[in-house]
């Protein structure tokens, strides 16, 4: 191997492989890099080393295993002892003298530490019960961004008030946050279609794929990993093709003489319009094809056995990707599989979905600022609105309410 | 950002490396600082939005310095509270990811100090790097799927520690050397011992030199 030129005389390109598989690398070091792998063999077989390493480093357990809320409570705790009585001493001292209930405490008002803390607003007064019975709600359901708040005392009233105020981030944290959501497919996946053993991958893209491509996905890559694959079109028309079994589902009416929705041979090419979406197996060779003029626009999902993380698909553009590998949990039944588009203005929620379920959002045009929680509530922690897609695959119950794609 | 990088999937005839498309990991994001900078000024909220954020990345981490869950989950709790005391001496440096994971380490070493548990002592692991070609990299690309995970398994903490931070949480070179407290030298000299390390538990008549 020989030393980089382009590098001090002391660095070596073999120094910066690691940095170059995990995407640290600066765009300049990148390109010097990228020129030299291409005429240096045992450079180009030491980067395969290293991404050997990378998947195995990344499928050792413990990976992404969520924390339990009675984290973020006792830390809340831990703080309040820091700082002052404790929230339950609070609501104990507070137990004679009914205190005013804030509902709502503006954005940038919260908490402040040393600074003197926010006044309770005067607009809203209840009763000691109601605020201790939704102190100790908040503390039961341990919610990561339940806000507590003191105040040494209320200027305007001449109160002392010793109380928490008790701040639920809902759905909609901030009174003017208004979460649009819009279901854009649902459908069950029967039992047996979710892979029962091995490792759980669970990956959603958002893909693009310009005008005259076609996008094989490699039917040798595919051979590991079994389990429900998702193609769902946002925009443009893909021409799509699975050598096996396909379900087409239809979000308006067809043309005659076109592949109508239900199952489909394998084999068959089918145009899938903006709404439209199938369902096939991850192992069977798909290739998308875009002979329109518009690039189209995708969002594909999938979940299935095995150990295959990241982008699959050839000659399309990644606009972002989320995974999450599960170890243990995953729908032991049928299971309803839902694509929702949401609209969060900064700190909104998509609320939590019923437990045992999974949860992945990607961004709809980049890597979006989202932070999600162990229940799989996400939040917009963005200081801009930001629009995500979330998949949810729900265990079915027989409560569960599929609505119509 | 978007680029290509290479991504790996073990198949039937072995290792097969593809170039992909990957969102590259921003090296510090103005908003985050700016929780941080909450964080200092008492925002409770900005501390819910980091632990959101980093709760689980810094849980993985915690867990593989100890295998204690419950002292995982201690750590973490510590971690965070010494990131809400500490935010107003964040000075940007590293990012807020390396700059958690940093505090993470110190507080498991101390714990685990503390009560006289096992630490690793980094100072004999530390090798000399070769610069020479590397054919016996080979040996990974041959090997099955299985023997390489195992292979992880088995690894130092000192070497599995750094793989982590760097294919998992995918920090820096600098974020790296900024967690685990070493020159930036010793950054890439303990990545190219890890994977000689993990070329030795597959081959075991070859030593990790």
């Amino acid at each position: 191997m020989t030393p980089s030129r382009a590098f001090p005389s002391d660095e070596h390109v073999a120094d910066r492989l690691p940095a170059y598989v995990n995407g640290t690398l600066e765009p300049a070091e990148r390109a010097i890099v990228q020129a030299h792998l291409r005429d240096c063999a045992g450079c180009a077989t030491e980067l395969a080393a290293w991404e050997v390493i990378r998947a195995a480093t990344r499928s050792l357990p413990f990976h992404a295993a969520p924390a339990p809320a009675s984290v973020l409570d006792r830390l809340w705790i831990a703080i309040d002892q820091l700082e002052g009585p404790t929230v339950m001493e609070s609501i104990r001292a507070s137990a004679t003298v009914p205190r005013p209930l804030s509902p709502s405490i503006p954005q940038g008002a919260l908490g402040q530490r040393a600074v003197g803390r926010a006044r309770w607003p005067a607009r809203t007064r209840r009763g000691l019960t109601m605020l201790a019975t939704a102190a100790l709600v908040v503390l039961t359901l341990g919610a990561s961004y339940v806000t507590l708040q003191r105040s040494h005392g209320d200027q305007e009233t001449g109160q002392p008030a010793s109380i928490p105020a008790v701040v639920v981030t809902s759905a909609t944290p901030d009174s003017d946050a208004s979460v649009e959501t819009e279901t854009l497919f649902a459908t069950v996946l029967p039992t047996g279609q979710i892979p029962t053993s091995g490792v759980l991958d669970f990956v959603v893209n958002r893909l693009s794929l310009d005008p005259g491509r076609s996008a094989p996905i490699s039917p040798t890559v595919q051979a590991c990993c079994p389990g429900p694959h998702i193609t769902h079109v946002l925009e443009g028309e893909l021409t799509i093709r699975v050598d096996g079994p396909m379900q087409v589902f239809r979000a308006g009416a067809v043309a005659p003489g076109t592949v109508d929705a239900g199952t489909v041979p394998p084999g068959t090419e089918v145009v899938l319009h903006p709404g439209d979406t199938i369902t096939a197996d991850f192992t069977l060779p798909t290739t998308y094809s875009n002979l329109g003029t518009i690039p189209v626009q995708l969002v594909t999902a999938g979940l299935y056995a095995g150990t295959l993380p990241g982008p699959w698909a050839e000659n399309v553009t990644y606009l972002d990707f989320n995974e999450d590998v599960s170890h243990n949990s995953r729908p032991s039944g049928p299971a309803e599989v839902r694509l929702v588009r949401a609209i969060l203005p900064p700190g909104g929620e998509v609320p939590a979905p019923p437990s045992s379920s999974l949860v992945l959002e990607v961004g709809a045009n980049g890597d979006a600022s989202i932070g999600k929680r162990a229940d799989g509530s996400l939040r917009n922690l963005n200081e801009r609105a930001e629009t995500i897609y979330v998949i949810t695959v729900e265990p079915v119950t027989a409560g569960t309410a599929i609505p119509s794609p | 950002m978007n680029l290509l990088a290479p991504r790996c999937y073990f198949l039937s005839s072995g290792w097969q490396c593809r170039m992909r498309t990957v969102i590259v990991q921003h090296p510090i994001l103005e908003e985050e600082l700016n929780v941080v900078a909450r964080m200092a000024r008492g925002d409770r909220r900005a501390l819910a939005e980091l632990y959101a954020r980093y709760e689980r990345p810094l849980l993985t981490y915690l867990r593989h310095l100890t295998a204690d869950r419950e002292l995982a989950e201690e750590l973490l709790q510590d971690t965070l509270l010494a990131a809400w005391t500490g935010a107003s001496s964040y000075a940007g440096q590293a990012s807020v990811h390396a700059w958690l994971l940093g505090i993470a380490r110190h507080r498991t070493h101390d714990t685990l100090r503390r009560r006289a548990l096992r630490v690793v002592d980094t100072s004999v692991l530390e090798p000399l790097v070769a610069l020479d070609p590397e054919p016996e990299d080979r040996v990974l690309l041959e090997a099955e799927y299985e023997e390489v995970t195992s292979a992880m398994n088995r690894l130092a903490p000192i070497h599995r520690e750094v793989l982590i931070l760097t294919f998992v949480h995918d920090l820096s070179y600098q974020d790296l050397a900024k967690v685990l407290g070493i020159p930036l030298g010793t950054v890439k000299s303990r990545l190219h011992q890890a994977k000689r390390a993990v070329r030795a538990l597959l081959r075991p008549d070859e030593s990790p030199r």
